[in-house]
């Protein structure tokens, strides 16, 4: 790597370090102006500049007057990231052997060369960087892919994108009362045999690998049962088998989440109270022990929600589905510059904004939290 | 204790029916272990303790952390289910009582904990809290409910506007005043006091003991109150019990114990509690080494392996009840030195 | 709680909602017929395709001016309905059908071809198989002279002026060859008419001395003139009024350089489809103008809709001039890479045909004795080649022994077991008219050790350990391993098998730092020059080292066959045993008509590559052909109009060797 490279990414990762020590003022005022940069290059290309630019000031004034304190810190630090997260990238994908172009026929120079400015591949990854931030902010695309021809990179990730992301949300779903039933019952009565046959449940499904699953599920409930279609998309049908097998193995993890969750909450001298309060046993859990027994699996939800709604690359090649998980790995193995730097935004934006979630519902769930955002 | 102690409780006459008779109370809890969770041996946490406590009374139960005082209290309440024994209530037997039955008893007999910010459910307001039982019972309803509510608040010391406030706004001892708040909701005659001032600042501690005495004098409420320290209950209690490794070694009225302890484990922990009294002989006498598990606990005595006056029968025979001084009301003991006093 | 349950049965219903929007297509039902397609197309424009996932789309959506006929796969009238072939067959015409049109009505015009063939080989559009046309008058010329001048002109100029200066005496053969790879002096300097510069490039090893290198900056200087020369004529001409082009709007006149006898298959290949010139050169069509709602096609099907990692669904053209033999209303293909969900989509019933590479190897063994199973050996080699520039691997000794100590039937038949045939030669069978060389690799390990103790390397004493490289891929591993096995207990040698993923391996192999290096290689037509032109000197997918110039010269003689025609006698001197290739020759003098002599120059040229072929085995092999590969897949007995068994025309059938079906012919007996 050249040095400037190097220097550039140690100024990078020191800015966003420094986000975390802004004053609360400070963070404000610079939350806000993010805030208004971020809509002003989103709704550019939507809807004109001038209405753009009109909108992104609203916008930043209203986020400096009232968005609460925890979501302009998260836009201070969101934008540098940003932009470390792409030129790293960047720079290690060009590391890595090879280019977008390399084909078991070895291209001739100049055949190389036009491909190369057609699709704005420069030979340094410090190059290209430039290359795809004028992309990106003048632009308004995140670039051609080069896997598939004719379509820039949102093109791609968009049709992609709601097929997971509603695929994730339904998986979760599933996860999240599977589990919770599961872990809940659990906790209630630990030790007795429907526990000790839970959490063994769930254990297994921790461990077994999501093709084993998928697999076994498929065989179950396509080939034999045939209740649903071994694999595609297309119909209701389609979603039940690899909804279920990206259910099972966080509805495992949730479940020994929420059985630990409540263990600890029936031992908590407020559900004593509440039972010495003469509480009928149902009140008691719902009243007092559910909410303070579901927190270990609300913060578990965010990174589960982002990592299961950007598509698992394994559940959506084994049954065919359309979504986002094939593009990070095509991305990678194509050296598909564009499309790994799309998916890596796509996922950090998601993964931002579920951690944002995560923190709201937190607050949502304990007013101590709620008073300190 | 500071001038402000209650005045001392004079002794409440023998002759009326007990509200609350424990007789022979044992929690065991069974220990598991290996990878299928088989029951390996239990814990006697509470081994047979029997004590009666009438209205009005207050019964100090007095054992260092780790004997059982805290299960004695939760299990008289069915917070945890006993291993045996009965518990009177009125004459009725509370381990027998069906479910419904004894969630309309809970009326009448309440707790307030030691911790009083674990007591309290972080993500309910403390208005809330105090109100839920009132309205769970059907005691009121309506704005009849939070008159009720403001009613306690005033009567426990704080500001009713202060309901809507969630627990973690308030201090130690105003969360403790909440929690006995919450306690006189229902209109209790008896409530297990388990440690209630152990976690505060002693300052606070005197206010929250002399709202307690307050309330009794007032509601004639009967106190089990459970402590590991004896300073606390001298002048609050009527009666005293002491308890070691699940059992009862000594009880006898607050005066009686302090004047003349007779089990040495007694006079040990009150040597190791400085009282100021000149009538106390001062001989410092240490416990030495650690309580014994539970798990096993010793042979014989359960004192005997840390008793300075153990002796030939201590360590193979468990040792009987002595009641002694019968004529200044019951003083028991538990202990083979008094095998011949009865 | 009766708040937050709601709440979920909200999301939950939006959620559900949010999925339905995604179907589209799908809704609309399963299509007549469907396959699996084991990867997402790139691109569906012709000219810029290259894998057989888009080949089998744009054979559906495209039609040439000839097509392969389903029963035979030889080329049958296409867009055009008849042709003349003149000039000893360097010149065809073409005359294109009346009623052809495309699918937005414009009628099929003679220079949509032209215009096709002439983007194909622009250097701005950087098309990959622009190469299978450069047997066109000038496709070549156009197509990478000018790059080639350019850098003759300029950086090649000034590497061999520092070369020069670096090694005032005389250049080292390894510096000599960095400079001349690096350059890429091969490629930029092919088919150059200067004898000198001819000779200089396919020594071996040459160490130029001073004198030599100021003449070589001076015939590479004037090379470069003469590229730049041909370039800008080429551009001015070519899909003009030269090479290729139109003389009306049903004609088209194409003009070669040498009588290429498949010339009528690549007609009906992807890369010399027309194209919609008003659609590519719409603003912004450049890139975008084969995507759905964009695309105009002549085909016997249009793209209805394309959804990246569902499916593509094909209809029936309703202006395509053959439409009432178009049996199939709608298509569907499903680009599926994992090979598991595409046997469950096949055994389930979702699809109908799963074509070759698309099932899990592991299951051939249960899948072999399905009634609905097909299988036919494959214009696929699998080979490793060996570094001829590494000691002790630039010895042919050593590289003849490491072929003779491998049991090539063995491996097919215990490791492999899916029916692959042992390759004792590297032209897989099944072509036709092609007679491959006796086999001469048989496996003999007492020659093996002899020649391994004649290299100086006896019971493989003192062989360095080298190692085999695969790309990643469990199939290549475990015959990776097997081969390193097998050589260490026959000949003792040290072998490790290691691998590297697939853009590294390709980086490895291209600058030949590898010993053995595992490789494979797809036909791209029914012609053994397609296996054979890799091997010339310094050609771009050679990539072992070697050179020879006897095979050069007959690989050269194959391509200009009539030149060869003319003065045989220098390269029939050269060659050890020629009588074959003489009668041959005899035969094509003898003819008496033009067709006759068309005809006999063909097997003419098939026998000078089978001398190819010899030359490479015998005195050359850089390489280790180890099997050639079966192409095999289910298809479903309803389906017609599918031909795993290709009529010929003496009656007898042959195999398909590739798998082609086209789609126009596919029936759905529905009474079956």
């Amino acid at each position: 790597m050249p040095i400037t490279s190097a220097l550039a990414l140690l100024a990078g990762a020191a800015v966003v370090v420094a986000t975390t020590f802004l004053a609360d003022r400070q963070a404000r005022a610079l939350g806000a102006l993010g805030l208004a940069f971020l809509l002003l290059v989103l709704l550019r290309f939507a809807l004109g500049l001038p209405l753009a630019l009109a909108l992104a000031l609203l916008g930043g004034a209203l986020g400096f007057r009232y968005a609460p304190e925890l979501v302009l810190r998260r836009v201070t630090f969101l934008l540098p990231a940003l932009v470390l997260l792409i030129f790293a990238t960047t720079l290690l994908m060009f590391a890595a052997p090879g280019n977008p172009f390399a084909n078991e026929r070895v291209a001739s120079p100049a055949v190389e060369a036009a491909l190369r400015a057609r699709y704005g591949v420069p030979k340094s990854g410090a190059e290209f960087f430039l290359v795809y931030a004028r992309r990106l902010l003048f632009d308004g695309t995140l670039g051609p892919s080069i896997k598939v021809q004719g379509r820039s990179v949102e093109e791609l990730l968009a049709p992609a994108l709601p097929v997971s992301f509603s695929l994730g949300l339904l998986s979760i779903l599933l996860s999240l009362v599977a589990g919770v039933a599961l872990g809940f019952r659990a906790g209630l009565k630990p030790n007795a045999l429907a526990d000790t046959a839970s959490m063994a449940l769930a254990l297994l499904g921790i461990s077994l690998p999501s093709f084993v699953i998928g697999a076994s599920l498929c065989i179950v409930f396509a080939l034999w049962l045939g209740w649903f279609p071994v694999a595609g998309w297309g119909s209701y049908a389609h979603l039940a088998l690899p909804a279920l097998t990206l259910a099972l193995p966080n509805a495992a993890v949730i479940a020994r989440l929420a059985r630990s969750g409540m263990i600890d909450v029936l031992q908590q001298d407020y559900v004593r109270a509440a039972r010495a309060k003469g509480l009928p046993e149902h009140l008691v859990i719902t009243r007092h022990a559910l909410r303070g027994a579901i927190l270990p699996v609300v913060s578990y939800l965010g990174p589960a929600a982002a990592g299961t709604m950007t598509g698992s690359f394994v559940v959506e090649v084994l049954f065919g589905v359309p979504g986002m998980g094939q593009w990070f790995v095509k991305g990678a193995v194509n050296r598909d510059y564009s499309l790994v730097l799309g998916t890596a935004i796509v996922y950090f934006g998601l993964i931002t904004f579920f951690n944002l979630l995560v923190d709201l519902g937190y607050a949502w769930l304990d007013p101590r939290v709620r008073e300190r955002a | 204790m500071t001038s402000q102690a209650p005045t001392s409780a004079t002794p409440a006459p023998a002759a009326e029916p007990s509200l609350l008779e424990v007789r022979d109370l044992k929690k065991h809890f069974p220990v598991r272990g290996g990878v299928f969770g088989r029951v390996l041996g239990s814990v006697k946490a509470v081994d047979g303790v029997s004590f009666r406590l009438k209205r009005g009374e207050t019964l100090g139960l007095v054992g260092e952390s780790g004997c059982g005082k805290t299960t004695v209290g939760r299990s008289i309440l069915r917070l945890i289910e006993p291993s045996g024994g009965e518990v009177l209530f009125e004459g009725e037997d509370l381990l027998s009582a069906t479910r419904p039955r004894l969630r309309q008893l809970r009326r009448r007999m309440q707790i307030v904990f030691q911790d009083p910010y674990a007591s309290l459910n972080p993500r309910m307001s403390v208005g809330e809290a105090v109100a839920e039982p009132i309205r769970v019972h059907g005691l009121f309803t309506g704005a009849a409910v939070q008159r009720r509510v403001d009613e306690l608040f005033e009567r426990v010391g704080l500001p009713s506007s202060y309901r809507t406030r969630f627990p973690h706004e308030f201090s130690g001892g105003q969360r403790q005043r909440i929690g006995i708040a919450r306690a006189l909701a229902l209109g209790p005659e008896f409530i297990v006091c388990d440690e209630a001032i152990s976690a505060l600042d002693i300052s606070i501690q005197a206010q929250i003991l002399n709202l307690l005495a307050d309330l009794q004098a007032e509601l004639g409420i009967a106190y089990l109150f459970i402590t590991h320290s004896l300073n606390v209950v001298r002048h609050l209690a009527h009666r005293i019990a002491v308890m070691y490794l699940g059992e009862i070694v000594e009880l006898a009225s607050a005066e009686d114990l302090f004047e003349s302890p007779q089990h040495p484990y007694t006079r040990a922990l009150l040597s190791a509690n400085p009282v100021p009294d000149p009538n106390v002989p001062l001989t410092p006498m240490l416990l030495s080494g650690e309580v014994p598990s539970p798990i096993h606990p010793p042979t014989g005595c359960r004192f005997h392996p840390r008793c300075p006056r153990a002796f030939e029968p201590c360590a193979s025979v468990p040792p009987k009840t002595s009641l002694i001084q019968p004529n200044s009301g019951e003083h028991r003991v538990h202990c083979h030195l008094y095998d011949n006093a009865s | 709680m009766l708040r937050s349950a709601v709440a979920a049965l909200l999301v939950l219903l939006a959620g559900l909602f949010l999925v339905g929007l995604t179907f589209s297509v799908s809704a609309r039902g399963r299509a007549e017929f469907s396959f699996v397609n084991n990867a997402e197309p790139k691109t569906l424009d012709p000219t810029m395709m290259t894998g057989e996932p888009e080949g089998r789309v744009a054979e559906a959506l495209f039609e040439g001016l000839t097509r392969l006929d389903a029963k035979t796969l030889e080329p049958a009238p296409g867009s055009a309905e008849r042709w003349e072939i003149s000039n000893e067959g360097k010149r065809y015409v073409f005359h294109l059908r009346e009623n052809a049109r495309w699918s937005d009505g414009h009628p099929l015009r003679a220079q949509d071809f032209s215009y096709a063939w002439r983007r194909l080989q622009d250097p701005k559009q950087g098309a990959e198989y622009a190469y299978i046309l450069h047997m066109v008058v000038g496709a070549e010329a156009f197509n990478t002279y000018a790059a080639q001048a350019d850098a003759l002109l300029g950086p090649v100029t000034k590497a061999l002026a520092e070369l020069a200066r670096a090694h005032p005496n005389s250049v080292p053969a390894a510096a000599f060859h960095a400079f001349s790879e690096k350059q890429q002096l091969f490629a930029a300097t092919k088919g150059t008419p200067d004898a000198w510069l001819q000779a200089l490039l396919a020594e071996q090893r040459p160490t130029p001395d001073a004198p030599t290198l100021a003449r070589l900056a001076t015939a590479l200087t004037q090379e470069g003139q003469r590229r730049r020369r041909e370039a800008e004529q080429a551009a001015a001409h070519f899909g003009i009024d030269r090479g290729v082009y139109a003389t009306d709007d049903h004609t088209l006149v194409v003009e070669l350089t040498a009588p290429t006898p498949y010339f009528l298959e690549l007609t009906a290949f992807h890369a010399s489809y027309p194209v919609p010139r008003w659609a590519v050169e719409a603003k912004g069509g450049q890139d975008t103008w084969f995507l759905p709602r964009k695309i105009v096609s002549n085909g016997a099907f249009r793209l209805a809709e394309w959804n990246v990692g569902d499916r593509i669904r094909l209809l029936r053209s309703d202006t395509y001039w053959g439409r009432a033999d178009v049996k199939l209303s709608s298509a569907d293909v499903f680009p599926v890479d994992n090979q598991t969900a595409a046997l469950n989509l096949y055994l389930s019933g979702a699809v109908d045909w799963l074509p070759s590479n698309s099932y899990p190897v592991d299951l051939a063994d249960y899948l072999r004795n399905r009634p609905d199973y097909y299988h036919a050996p494959a214009l696929i080699v699998y080979y490793y080649r060996i570094n001829c520039t590494r000691k002790p691997f630039d010895d042919l000794r050593v590289r003849k022994a490491l072929n003779l100590a491998i049991d090539r039937e063995q491996i097919a038949k215990e490791v492999l077991n899916l029916g692959q045939i042992p390759a004792f030669h590297l032209v897989p069978p099944g072509l036709r008219d092609y007679r491959a060389p006796d086999a001469s690799l048989r496996y003999d390990l007492g020659e093996a050790r002899r020649l391994l103790k004649e290299a100086g390397f006896a019971n493989g004493r003192d062989f360095p350990a080298f190692g085999i490289l695969y790309n990643t891929l469990e199939s290549h591993k475990k015959l990776a391993e097997v081969l390193a096995d097998q050589l260490h207990r026959t000949l003792g040698l040290k072998v490790s098998a290691y691998n590297q993923e697939w853009q590294a391996y390709q980086e490895s192999v291209r600058s030949l730092n590898y010993d053995v290096a595992r490789a494979g290689w797809v036909g791209d037509y029914e012609d053994p020059n397609t296996f054979l032109d890799l091997w010339v000197t310094n050609a771009g997918n050679n990539e072992t080292g070697w050179g020879d110039p006897l095979y050069d010269r007959l690989i050269r003689a194959a391509a200009h066959v009539d030149t060869f025609i003319e003065a045989p006698q220098a390269l029939l001197a050269a060659l050890p045993h020629a009588e074959l290739l003489q009668a041959a020759l005899a035969r094509t003098r003898a003819a008496v008509t033009s067709e006759q002599r068309l005809r006999e120059a063909a097997l003419l040229r098939l026998e000078l590559l089978r001398s190819a072929e010899t030359q490479l085995l015998d005195s050359g092999l850089p390489i280790i052909p180890l099997y050639f590969y079966v192409v095999s897949g289910l298809v479903k007995p309803n389906v017609k109009g599918f031909y795993t068994k290709l009529s010929q025309a003496d009656g007898s059938t042959r195999p398909n060797p590739r798998d082609i079906h086209p789609l126009r012919e596919i029936v759905i007996d529905a009474n079956h």
